[in-house]
């Protein structure tokens, strides 16, 4: 895939440079994982890959091309499918890790 | 969300612990596989969630397969329900059968009911309905209302207007008799006054019309006494509508028959009832169909039973059965005389209440084994009666 250079020379993906000239939503592709936090309490997490650790204070999941750990107190697994994952609970931190 | 739950209800849930092993790769087996699973949390050192009860046992197998152990917790939905019950079989047939019955039910009429009859009978507003279709246990959907209605209004007799009405298992029919014209000669048209009966007049007050007879004549039964053809000096004639008052003494005969062998009931005393139930229209009799012995008089009634104020498809139906025995009367002339007496007064107080009488005459003669008084009577009575004059005129109003 040839990347191009923006105005401040950093590197940027072809998806997001489409996205960003035809105004098209950044989820709308497959490989980008989305999520929606609700204050402190409920997380969904909209295209993962798996789950890498689970427990009631800290639970890290796969999404694209990087990891999120979810650290808090007593969370849940509201719901869970392929894609989605909803997390409910304490919530202290959310963390990328690439 | 209350779709889901109700969703989740009706396929079965079950909540079930996890303990020990490869708890992540156990859910992402779930996640793969596309297997339901919900609520799971870290309840007392084990986890704990949800899942749908059909999945439960692959979840099972893929938690083996990663050292999870699992164990159901609870059972939750209508399938465990219906499990439990399971030996319970005929209460389940009885609500089924219950619903089936009111379904199958409320497609008939059970209660039909007249209102706004005054002068009709309720009887034969109901006879007459049940020719169209419309009673009890009829099929309500193979009736249609509306063309009853109309042919309601074309088969009741002294009836302007009906409407059938239906709520639920109940219909109703309103009724609005027709005011039935009375039967008088319109003063518009013209008219005579005739005799209705043969006597000497007495007395005539003439308010219209020209008078062909006079205090003293003689006018026999159907006579001309005042007539609406009324001739002015020049020929021409006109028609009027005579109005008069006609006293005259009439004289007639009168005759009064007693046989003096009769027979006549008497009630023994003796009385039974028999009841038939009424239900939904089929008449079940409660009593064994023997032919009464004796001679009897019937006279039906019937109870409906009510409710709250509510009628009820049932009934009961009750034949009162009351015996007498024929039994051979002999008058002896003096019976029989007081007997025609009373027939007599019977008469007057009837028939003669507008008259006055001036004299009566009577006689008594046997015959055949019959005592005959005759009584010949003197009376002061009104005697005038209109009789319409049919003119080609009115002929044409009429038709």
């Amino acid at each position: 895939m040839r990347k191009k250079r923006n105005e401040k020379g950093t590197k940027q993906g072809l998806k997001s440079a489409v996205s960003k000239t035809f105004d098209i939503p950044m989820e709308t592709f497959s490989n980008v994982s989305q999520l929606d936090i609700l204050s402190n309490k409920e997380a969904l997490l909209e295209g993962c890959k798996g789950i890498l650790e689970y427990d009631d204070n800290i639970i890290r999941i796969s999404g694209h091309k990087m990891e999120i750990k979810f650290t808090g107190e007593g969370l849940t697994l509201k719901c869970l499918t392929t894609e989605n994952i909803m997390i409910t609970g304490k919530i202290w931190s959310v963390e990328f890790i690439a | 969300m209350f779709t889901i739950k109700l969703l989740r209800f009706l396929r079965g849930t079950v909540r079930f612990s996890a303990q020990g092993g490869a708890m992540e790769r156990l859910m992402n087996l779930i996640a793969q596989h596309g297997l339901n699973l919900w609520d799971m949390a870290k309840v007392n050192g084990a986890f704990q969630g949800f899942t749908l009860a059909k999945e439960y046992k692959r979840i099972a197998k893929m938690a083996r397969k990663c050292g999870v152990r699992t164990k159901v917790l609870e059972r939750h939905g209508l399938p465990f329900f219906l499990r439990k019950y399971r030996r319970r079989l005929g209460a389940f047939i009885g609500i089924a059968a219950v619903v089936l019955f009111l379904f199958i039910m409320q497609n008939f009429i059970w209660n039909v009911e007249v209102s706004g009859n005054k002068n009709l009978s309720e009887e034969y507003v109901l006879s007459t309905m049940e020719k169209l279709g419309v009673h009890k246990g009829a099929f309500k959907p193979a009736l249609d209302f509306k063309a009853i209605e109309i042919e309601a209004r074309s088969k009741l007799e002294g009836v302007s207007w009906v409407g059938v009405n239906q709520s639920g298992s109940k219909v109703w029919i309103e009724i609005r008799e027709s005011v039935k014209a009375p039967d008088i000669v319109p003063t518009t048209s013209p008219c005579n006054i005739v005799a209705r009966r043969t006597g000497q007049i007495t007395k005539l007050q003439i308010f219209a019309g020209q008078g062909v007879v006079q205090k003293g004549d003689v006018v026999e039964e159907g006579d001309l006494i005042v007539s609406g053809i009324i001739e002015d000096p020049n020929g021409n004639t006109t028609l009027r509508h005579a109005s008069a008052k006609v006293y005259a003494t009439t004289q007639f005969d009168m005759q009064f028959k007693i046989p003096l062998k009769s027979q006549k009931k008497e009630y023994t005393g003796e009385t039974k009832k028999r009841y038939i139930l009424d239900l939904f229209g089929l008449k079940l009799p409660l009593f064994l169909a023997t032919k009464q012995a004796g001679t009897y008089d019937v006279t039906p009634s019937y109870q409906k039973l009510n409710l709250f104020g509510v009628d009820l498809p049932f009934g009961l139906y009750t034949n009162e059965y009351k015996f007498y025995q024929m039994k051979s009367q002999e008058f002896t002339d003096k019976q029989a005389a007081e007997e025609a007496e009373k027939q007599r007064k019977e008469y007057e107080k009837n028939e003669l209440k507008d008259a006055e009488i001036l004299d009566q005459k009577s006689e008594k003669d046997l015959k055949n084994g019959e005592l005959i008084l005759t009584v010949h009577y003197t009376c002061q009575e009104e005697i005038g009666k209109m009789q319409e004059i049919y003119t080609n005129d009115a002929e044409n109003q009429k038709s």
